[in-house]
């Protein structure tokens, strides 16, 4: 890994406490009544009820919100056999998903016990179990080749399949797609001693041999002739671009072996440009990641009371994700994303993690196969209101400016830095160039900056990862001051003072940039007083026809995002000032995907006082 | 903010939006319900609208401190162009942030 990263990761990981998550009280404990209450003598109450009913522990706990996340750290991630004890940061993190993306509770529990048996044994205890490794890609993997299939006009029940690897993943995958109606006879397994053949058997356990076929073919690149379909659960590597040159028609390749697939994406399509590929990875188009399915199967699972996870609410599950990729973006999502790279097709198979209509789509679709199936012990009558109310899961921190990255990235703009000289301005043109935000343009003597990026250890290369602006000796200074002269000449501004202030205020420069054309927006006010920079900037700008200027400030909770306005311009606006901050407000939460709901505040309700 | 209510409803007819009203009518439904019939706004407000500057930077603070929150702005609105004015203290992570959008704001010039 990247030791910059690694770097990162561990003090992520321990400031500004240790690990990533709590347990917080969400009862009072303010008085002795309280206490009472919530311990003894008070707390024998809800036990005797509970007692007497297993069914109100949902009412009287946070069980109907509770999920234990297990592992005995022998098979983590790409790591391998690492201990329950080194397991524990991915536990955390798993939680962190659950909570962040569905408001899911989770205990993290690191048990240390190799033996299957007793580990099974001790899990058990713990229902209902969902291994979602496994269930969770494939209930990701299902719903790529079910809309790939549609993609490629082709029918799930004549399509042949050749999967590489045949561990829990892998068997859970051909499950779901034989459920999904993908015949078994059309399956060739793959595992590392060759093509599960029916002379096989014998030495097989019961889950593969299920999948053992009378065929001729021995190898990969036997099995995978005409196939329509590649599924790989394996190891780095494994496909060759001959072998996908033997497929038939539009194949549908899913390398999902991480961190290294099966085969890349660019050697696919140089074996055949009419293929469609799903990796495991962020870093190209079709990412099969369970997060995408695990936070909404629980969270719809817990609030009907499901007493397991059934196939039918896998299946919904698959249902529900083939019908979001193909449905019309709505306009939050479109205002959120961005529009063209989210229509349906062979880049875009599946959705993407941070799509806000997952939960409100999944949970409910969940929930329902839950109750169709007779697992729900609560049943929800209103499913209509219960997607509303889960909106509430929606735009919190880690959905609020993962969209507008994914934008900037998509298209970069040039983007002027006022104080190019400040450390933490240049920290963040690092942070912006490493992620591909924007192209900076630093204002400031090309020296300092030069010196301090060598000082913070950063690897910026001046004039080719960033501009530099000298305020000092850059050679379009006379056109820089005219043109300010120009715009402020009529407000007694004199061309000595025009001069002065170019010298003086990077602001002033940054914008002539912008208004230039030589530069497409501005970041200033690391130094110096707020009106001071308004000022310079409403003379070079202007002012947008029929808005007010406002500052609006976006404060992410854990109860929610909140816009608040006016933190910044306006001192005491009158009622009409306030009606443009209000609009502006409003605008700015659309920008965010978000659906404004606003409330002009007081100190009083509706004039009572 | 009865005329300012007045003022949006005339500009922005489709818009939830109601006042005056306390912070804990504007979050609480059942507080806001207790106070007014059939208010305009359902749940609880996401945008909240301060009566002057000292309201609304000094419930940013609180918020932000006692909730353990971060913030993403000031945005500043009313430009011809994207441009924003960050506080001195910004972090860097308030700078990238506000970075990325003023990317974004000058892709939908």
């Amino acid at each position: 890994m990247d030791e910059l990263i690694n770097k990162a990761a561990l003090e992520y990981h321990e400031y500004p406490r240790a690990g990533k998550t709590e347990i917080t009280a969400t009862k009072p404990l303010a008085n002795q009544t309280d206490l009472a209450l919530a311990y003894s003598p008070g707390v024998a109450a809800p036990c005797l009820v509970i007692a007497d009913d297993p069914t109100t522990a949902a009412r009287y706990t946070n069980r109907g919100n509770l999920v234990a996340v297990v592992t005995n750290g022998t098979a983590v991630l790409g790591l391998g056999n690492i201990g329950p004890l080194a397991a524990k940061p991915v536990m955390e993190g798993k939680a962190v998903l659950f909570k962040k993306f569905a408001g899911i509770d989770v205990f993290d529990l690191e048990i240390n016990e190799s033996d299957p048996d007793k580990l099974v044994d001790i899990i058990a205890a713990l229902e209902p179990v969902f291994h979602d490794d496994q269930h969770g890609t494939a209930i990701i993997a299902a719903a790529a080749i079910r809309n790939a299939l549609t993609l490629v006009d082709k029918k799930i029940g004549t399509v042949k399949l050749v999967c590489s690897g045949a561990g829990a993943a892998a068997i859970a995958c051909l499950k779901l797609l034989e459920a999904l109606g993908l015949e078994r006879a059309h399956m060739t397994v793959v595992d590392k001693a060759g093509v599960i053949h029916a002379g096989r058997v014998a030495q097989l356990d019961p889950h593969k041999a299920a999948y053992a076929r009378e065929t001729a073919a021995r190898s990969l690149s036997d099995a995978i002739v005409d196939a329509d379909i590649f599924l790989g659960l394996s190891g780095p590597g494994v496909l060759s671009g001959a072998m996908v040159a033997t497929m038939a028609r539009q194949p549908i390749v899913l390398a999902l072996a991480n961190p290294t697939p099966e085969i890349l994406p660019e050697e696919v399509f140089a074996a055949r440009a009419d293929a469609i590929v799903a990796t495991g990875r962020s870093d190209y188009p079709n990412q099969v990641n369970n997060v995408l399915c695990f936070p909404y199967i629980f969270r719809g699972a817990l609030d009907v009371g499901a007493t397991t996870i059934t196939e039918q609410m896998k299946l919904a599950c698959v249902e529900a994700l083939a019908e979001l990729t193909m449905q019309e973006e709505s306009e939050v999502v479109l205002a959120a994303y961005g529009g063209e790279a989210l229509k349906f097709s062979a880049e875009y198979l599946i959705p993407k993690p941070f799509d806000p209509r997952l939960i409100t789509t999944l949970a409910p679709a969940v929930a329902r196969a839950a109750m169709e199936s007779g697992v729900a012990t609560r049943p929800i009558d209103d499913l209509a209101a219960y997607k509303a109310r889960l909106s509430q899961y929606v735009f919190q921190s880690v959905l609020l400016m993962k969209p507008v990255f994914e934008r900037a990235k998509q298209d970069q703009r040039r983007l002027v830095y006022a104080e190019g000289e400040e450390a933490t301005v240049l920290r963040a043109a690092q942070a912006v160039i490493d992620d591909g935000l924007a192209r900076p343009i630093l204002v400031g003597r090309p020296k300092v900056i030069a010196q301090r990026i060598a000082n913070l250890g950063l690897r910026i290369t001046l004039g080719v990862d960033c501009e530099v602006v000298n305020p000092e000796s850059d050679h379009r200074f006379r056109d820089y001051w005219t043109g300010y002269y120009a715009l402020t000449k009529r407000r007694g501004i004199t061309p000595s003072d025009a001069r002065r202030v170019l010298r003086t205020s990077s602001t002033v420069i940054a914008a002539m940039f912008v208004l230039r054309g030589e530069a497409d927006a501005l970041i200033c006010g690391l130094t110096g007083e707020y009106h001071e920079h308004l000022n310079h900037l409403v003379e070079v700008l202007g002012q947008a026809p029929a808005q007010a200027l406002a500052a609006i400030s976006v404060v992410v909770l854990r109860k929610g995002t909140f816009l608040i306005g006016d933190t910044h311009v306006h001192q005491d606006p009158d009622a009409a000032t306030t009606a443009d901050i209000a609009l502006a407000a409003a605008n700015c939460a659309r920008r965010f995907g978000i659906t404004p709901k606003l409330a002009l505040l007081s100190h009083s309700n509706f004039g009572s006082s | 903010m009865r005329a300012a209510l007045a003022l949006v409803g005339e500009g922005a007819p489709e818009l939830e939006i109601d006042g005056e009203m306390r912070a804990d009518a504007a979050l609480l439904a059942a507080v806001r319900e207790a106070a007014v019939d059939n208010s305009s706004l359902q749940g609880a407000a996401n945008v909240l609208i301060m009566p002057n500057l000292d309201a609304a930077n000094i419930a940013m603070h609180l918020l932000t401190v006692l909730g353990e929150g971060v913030t993403v702005g000031p945005i500043l609105t009313g430009l011809n162009y994207p441009a924003h004015i960050l506080p001195t203290t910004s972090s860097v992570r308030r700078i990238v942030n506000m970075s990325a959008l003023a990317v974004v704001g000058a892709q939908a010039r």
